[in-house]
């Protein structure tokens, strides 16, 4: 535990750095706008219900609760809190801050007798931090996501980026004995072909010149894309021809060896 | 089938069919027109030309809020109406289309009939954001199962229940007791000196248990419940499962971010 911080509830002159906290930790977020809208201007907002970390006059965490009634069943509502934006800063990350921050605003509002709290995370985080030290556990399933990509316009962005960073020197001669066009075809998407050679990556090659073709539906895509599927799960894949790649073993292992450079480009902002 | 985008005045029956379609599930807030207003008109991303209403007979039967950020952040079909699902989905995904989104995300029930027309408009289902939760205080979460329930719990049951949860995080209640005598329930924080039955299990199992993710059977058997007297156990385990929820729970992404 950190012992320098101390945790006090939001007040008007905190507004400017915890949204700034807000948005950099959830970088998917509408920047300049979310916090305002989220917070601010939520008819149910109320500042006893956000609860900040301070070291020396800086603002290194918030956590944020909704008053939210919520349906349990056919004829239950309760009156429930989200717990939403727990954000810290990088560099006070893993000394309690985010505990204290939860502890904080419990036993501020500890007479309110809440029956529900909720909120949605990814199942490692939850696993790690929100159940030890808040006791979440997994509410009942039914919610199902579907995705339909309308293009690679995103990709082409990052490739811009990509480039820029290659241009600079940042990889040094890293790419320089790399020459691989990959196309990847995912299931009701338009196909996406990507040229990387030494001078960074290409989005106009020719499909007909592709060195390797992998073909998979959306769900597995964004699963190897994000790092979320084993080695067992890959194989599982391809046995099964949920996932088929094809082209030379040369390719396939320069490829691997590149592997982390594809994900840069197709993962966090493609959608 | 005549669909046209939001206009004043359209917020009421919007939240009375959002309520009415989705009424057979939990997890989601009831929607009020307050509520809803906030939650998509004024959302950052969303204009009102990407709010879609489909109207059959002069009826409002469906309505989709897509915003620029890819997400359809409400998707609405009473009567599972294979057109209106259509129509809907067709303009919201135009309307991305024209303002240059490159990808569309929708969340929908996982039995909903309209998944197959999303199937055949080209969406994928994709790994989701799960929903997680917890009690600060777990004898008003079993007031809340227990009282909508009263005459079923007074019919079954008739005695004086003690829980003792371990493992507790920060601010919770350890302990609270359910007396249902002479068709009357009430439900306290502390214990009484004498209580029928004592039941210890761990605050996690006790959640999961009302929330569908175990069974009380299967706690008894992992040897994670303790009852004394055991000749009550059956009571306990019924007990427990009678405040178990069993539907299905939606969020819609308004509800998520």
């Amino acid at each position: 535990m950190c012992d320098s911080f101390k945790c006090r509830t939001l007040q008007e002159k905190d507004d400017q750095a915890v949204r700034r906290l807000v948005e950099s930790t959830f970088s998917f977020l509408p920047i300049g706008k979310f916090w305002d809208w989220k917070y601010l201007r939520n008819p149910s907002f109320d500042r006893s219900f956000v609860a900040v970390a301070e070291d020396e006059g800086k603002i290194i965490g918030c956590n944020h609760w909704l008053p939210r009634k919520v349906k349990l069943a056919d004829s239950i509502v309760v009156d429930s809190m989200l717990g939403a934006s727990i954000a810290v800063l990088a560099e006070y990350r893993k000394k309690g801050v985010g505990r204290a921050l939860i502890h904080f605003l419990r036993s501020q509002h500890s007479e309110r007798k809440l029956a529900l709290m909720y909120m949605f995370a990814d199942p490692e985080l939850r696993k790690h931090f929100h159940t030890p030290v808040a006791g979440y556990v997994p509410a009942p399933g039914g919610t199902v996501w579907y995705r339909k990509i309308l293009n690679w316009n995103k990709v082409k962005t990052n490739v811009t980026d990509f480039n820029m960073r290659v241009k600079q020197g940042e990889f040094g001669d890293r790419l320089d004995k790399v020459d691989l066009t990959v196309v990847f075809k995912v299931h009701d998407a338009p196909p996406l072909c990507l040229h990387l050679d030494g001078k960074g990556f290409e989005t106009n090659s020719s499909v007909e010149k592709a060195d390797l073709t992998i073909s998979s539906d959306g769900n597995l895509f964004t699963k190897i894309r994000d790092g979320q599927i084993g080695m067992r799960m890959l194989i599982g894949s391809l046995a099964t021809g949920r996932l088929k790649v094809r082209g030379s073993p040369r390719k396939m292992l320069e490829l691997y060896r590149n592997i982390q450079t594809f994900r840069e480009i197709l993962s966090g902002k493609i959608t | 089938m005549l669909v046209r985008t939001v206009r004043d005045g359209d917020e009421p029956a919007i939240v009375e069919l959002f309520n009415r379609v989705y009424n057979r599930y939990g997890g989601f807030v009831p929607r009020t027109v307050e509520y809803w207003r906030w939650c998509c008109l004024e959302r950052p991303d969303v204009k009102r030309d990407g709010v879609f209403l489909a109207f059959e007979d002069g009826k409002l039967c469906g309505y989709v809020v897509a915003g620029s950020s890819g997400n359809i952040w409400e998707f609405c079909v009473a009567d599972d109406n294979e057109e209106a699902t259509e129509t809907l989905l067709y303009e919201a995904v135009s309307y991305l289309e024209k303002i240059g989104v490159s990808s569309v995300n929708v969340n929908i029930p996982s039995e909903a009939a309209f998944a197959k027309s999303l199937r055949e408009a080209g969406f994928g289902e994709v790994p989701a954001v799960e929903m997680f939760v917890t009690t600060l205080n777990p004898a008003a979460l079993v007031q809340a199962l227990v009282t909508p329930q009263k005459e079923s719990f007074v019919e079954r049951f008739d005695d004086e229940f003690a829980f003792r949860l371990h493992n507790v995080p920060y601010g919770v209640s350890k302990e609270f007791f359910v007396r249902i005598r002479d068709a009357s329930v009430e439900i306290a924080e502390a214990l009484t000196a004498k209580p029928s039955i004592i039941v210890d299990l761990g605050f996690s199992d006790f959640l999961s248990v009302l929330f569908g993710g175990s069974s009380a059977s299967r706690l008894f058997l992992f040897g994670k419940i303790k009852v004394r007297p055991f000749r009550k156990l059956f009571a306990v385990l019924a007990f427990l499962s009678a405040m178990r929820l069993e539907g299905k729970w939606f969020f819609p992404l308004s509800d998520f971010i």
